[in-house]
Parts: C-alpha cells; structure tokens; sequence
C-alpha cells in the first residue's frame, strides 16, 4: 500500500526527529533530572535542568500533564520531596514562572543563583489556593 | 401585581449586577488549561519539511 516516496518521506521524517533530539543533548548538559508525581492533584512528565551551551539554565518539562488550575506557577522547593501541600508550603521555595500550560513541553529559565543541590524539587503551586498540584523531586546528575 | 414586578426588578438588578462582576473579574480568565508545544531552548522544532523531500 505504501508507495516509495511515502516510505522514503516516513524514513526521513523519523530519521530528522532523531537527529533532532541529538542535536539538541549535543550542546547542553543535564544538571538534574525527576519524574513528575501526584501530590494534590494529578501530575506526570519530566522534569529536567539543563545547562545551554552559552552557560544559561533552563527546566524543561516534557510530556507534562497536570490538572487545570487558576494562577499555577512553577516553583522550586528547598525539600528531598513535596507529595502533600504541606510540605510545600513550609519550605523555602524559588519562584520561576507562571506555568505555561498545564500540558506540553515548556520551557523556564533558572537563574544562575540558584542552589540546585538545595532545591531539589519542582512543584506545581496553586497560588490562588495555595495548593501544591504535583511535584517532581530531582536527582543531580554527577 | 405589584409583588410580582418587585421580584422581577430586583431580579433584573441582581442578573445585571452579577454580569457586571463577573465581566470586572472574568475569573475563568485565571485559570490554566493550555496545550503548550516549546522546541528545545535554541532548537529549532522537527517539522516534515525540513526532511528535504519536495
């Protein structure tokens, strides 16, 4: 059923998406890495901060998905783990962003002073309501 | 007659006052339900045209 040319443009297709994700670990570093959990609400993706070439960090979250939510942001949280709101709401936290959008790959600049050793995790925090949705504890990669 | 009109009025009054709360507020606005799509930082997204098949 499939012609050549169908064949062929399927081929290159996978063989660019490939290329791309190489392309994109070839100039960054992973810094530190986690898996997105439930805590008060459902949540799951990937958390990962990376190093840019030219020295900036970002967190990227991939394949992210949380409840929808009023005024949600994007926090960093000075704990080994944030399963319930408490935990969150007691520790130091970082404020990075407002979320983008509670699906999808997205992207957050993380300032260079930031102690990554320190907050090692990424909540999704509910400020209208002060609810932490759900929260990825990072592991720092050596 | 009269008891009739009085509730209608003031519920005028009240579906006006809400509408206006809410058009002030738009608490719907607020609220987060987005699909968001960002390449990698610096990348350029895969796209099917950029495979060099014409």
């Amino acid at each position: 059923m499939f012609s050549r040319l169908t064949f062929a443009t399927l081929a290159l297709f996978i063989a660019g998406l490939f290329g791309a994700t190489q392309a994109q670990e070839k100039g960054s570093k992973v810094l530190a890495k986690g898996e997105f959990h439930n805590a008060d609400k459902a949540g799951k993706g990937t958390a990962t901060v990376y190093q840019l070439a030219d020295g900036k960090r970002v967190l990227r979250l991939s394949n992210f998905a949380t409840d929808n939510g009023p005024d949600l942001h994007v926090r960093l949280i000075a704990a080994d783990d944030a399963r319930d709101t408490a935990s969150v709401a007691k520790a130091q936290f970082v404020e990075l962003a407002k979320l983008k959008g509670n699906k999808g790959n997205q992207n957050y600049d993380v300032s260079k002073d930031v102690d990554l050793s320190k907050y090692k995790v990424v909540s999704i925090w509910c400020n209208r309501f002060s609810v932490n949705f759900a929260a990825a504890p990072l592991k720092v990669a050596k | 007659m009269i008891r009739r009109t009085i509730y209608a009025v003031l519920l005028a009054v009240f579906l006006l006052g809400a509408g206006t709360v809410w058009y002030l507020f738009r608490p719907e606005k607020a609220f987060i339900d987005d699909v968001v799509d960002e390449p990698f930082p610096g990348e350029v997204s895969p796209s099917p045209a950029s495979t060099g098949v014409e």
